[in-house]
């Protein structure tokens, strides 16, 4: 397969986001909430946006608290993590008063539970002193677990859910592997497998098998033939996301 | 609110090491999908890494983007530069170390004596002193480390056998001790 990045649907989308974001004035909500199933290139498409933009990419954990928060930011925007949090939240203020740096925070689910809400209210905190774009992404579900704080969320100004994958975002895909992926078969993922991750192993144990066969092109009869969709569960075509 | 600068754009490289910290483990046919970059600039740095004991390879094959790497050492948020010549350079701008890995480097050092130990058996393939020294048989160590053990003979490629595609080398273990002290005089110097 070839390794080159697809510009899926959810990823422009998530992109222009982050984009119109950074346009708003530094006096309005610079909130932003990606949300989406798993498989629908949440990860993938953060890892290059942060690249991109050179923003501090984080990654929520059950364990955080507001100092390990802190000295993370500390360290990411290279500052001194000496001294107590009062400090090191200052410093840290200072220095996203002086460049602009996007803060991404990934796997917000981890901070939307009632024990972790003051490391949710700091990031708001570091947000209203700052002006600092604030990205959060989270699963299905963040969007309305985040209603429940709502003066944090009537900061989010920018809604990003991902859509379940689409028919030119699978053929792009395909168009990656190594061996021809032929018409019915396309319609066939789009229908059972819209999902990047599945497709992606879908498509590396074609390539395998087709290796070992000497197969050039498969259609459908040919996929079922190889038999690689072992343990993988098709999804119906009528349960949207 | 006074208008706030943009920081400089960070190199291809610095954007390398930002992936590898955020993300610890890490495919590298991942590293080139993401960043867009192509294994020929992915490389160089990935094996004078490894070689100075950043990262190291858990899994994969010969096929370079296949392999799954993870980063032993985090030591800041500035990327290691990496120069190739008159050795492999690895200058750690957060530490302020640098690490000449021309072969007599400690890191190395103790590298070449696990692949040394582990060659224990008078006949031997690459592969079986690989899984002794506990390192992986494509990394670059195992490449770099058993190819300067042929040049100085302690290893002597046996005639490839008919029924095999895997190379078996006799292991002359006289020069093999020798070079076994000699590194071990060096390590605790």
């Amino acid at each position: 397969m070839k390794e080159s990045f697809v510009k899926t649907k959810n990823y422009t989308r998530l992109l222009e986001s982050f984009t119109r974001l950074e346009k708003l004035p530094t006096s309005a909500p610079r909130m932003g909430l990606g949300f989406g199933n798993f498989g629908l290139g949440k990860t993938f498409s953060l890892e290059r946006i942060a690249a991109q933009k050179n923003a501090i990419l984080l990654r929520a954990a059950q364990t955080w608290s507001k100092k390990t928060v802190l000295e993370r930011l500390c360290i990411e925007l290279g500052l001194d993590t000496q001294g107590g949090s009062g400090r090191m939240y200052e410093r840290i203020l200072d220095e996203l008063r002086r460049e602009d740096r996007i803060i991404i925070v990934d796997e917000i689910d981890a901070l939307l539970r009632s024990d972790k809400t003051s490391v949710l209210e700091m990031f708001r905190d570091i947000h209203d002193e700052t002006s600092t774009v604030l990205y959060m992404i989270g699963m299905e579900e963040a969007d309305a677990k985040l209603q429940r704080h709502r003066h944090y969320y009537s900061r989010v100004v920018e809604f990003v859910k991902f859509e379940r994958i689409g028919r030119a975002d699978i053929e792009a895909y395909c168009e990656l592997s190594e061996v021809k992926i032929e018409d019915d078969l396309l319609d066939h993922f789009v229908a059972y497998f819209p999902n990047l991750r599945q497709i992606k192993v879908l498509i590396l144990r074609i390539e395998n098998a087709c290796e070992i066969n000497n197969v050039e092109s498969v259609n459908l009869k040919k996929f079922e033939e190889l038999g690689v969709a072992h343990g993988i569960k098709k999804e119906s075509s009528a349960s949207k996301h | 609110m006074a208008l706030k600068k943009n920081r400089p754009r960070p190199s291809t490289k610095q954007k390398v090491w930002d992936f590898m910290r955020r993300n610890r483990a890490f495919r590298a046919g991942d590293v080139m999908m993401i960043l867009d970059v192509n294994k020929h600039f992915l490389m160089p740095i990935f094996r004078a890494l490894e070689l100075a004991g950043y990262l190291e390879l858990e899994s994969g094959s010969e096929t370079f983007n296949d392999r799954h790497y993870k980063l032993l050492k985090n030591t800041g948020i500035r990327s290691p530069s990496v120069l190739k010549k008159p050795c492999d350079i690895v200058r750690d701008l957060n530490t302020g170390e640098e690490l000449i890995l021309d072969g007599k480097h400690p890191v190395q050092i103790a590298d070449k004596l696990k692949l040394l130990h582990a060659m224990k058996y008078d006949c031997m393939y690459r592969e079986r002193i690989a899984v002794i020294a506990d390192i992986h048989l494509y990394s670059a160590k195992t490449i770099r480390y058993l190819e300067e053990f042929t040049e100085l003979e302690i290893m002597q490629r046996k005639p490839r056998s008919n029924c095999s595609d895997r190379r078996m080398f006799t292991i002359h273990h006289d020069k093999r001790e020798a070079l076994i002290r000699e590194l071990e005089d060096k390590g605790s110097v």
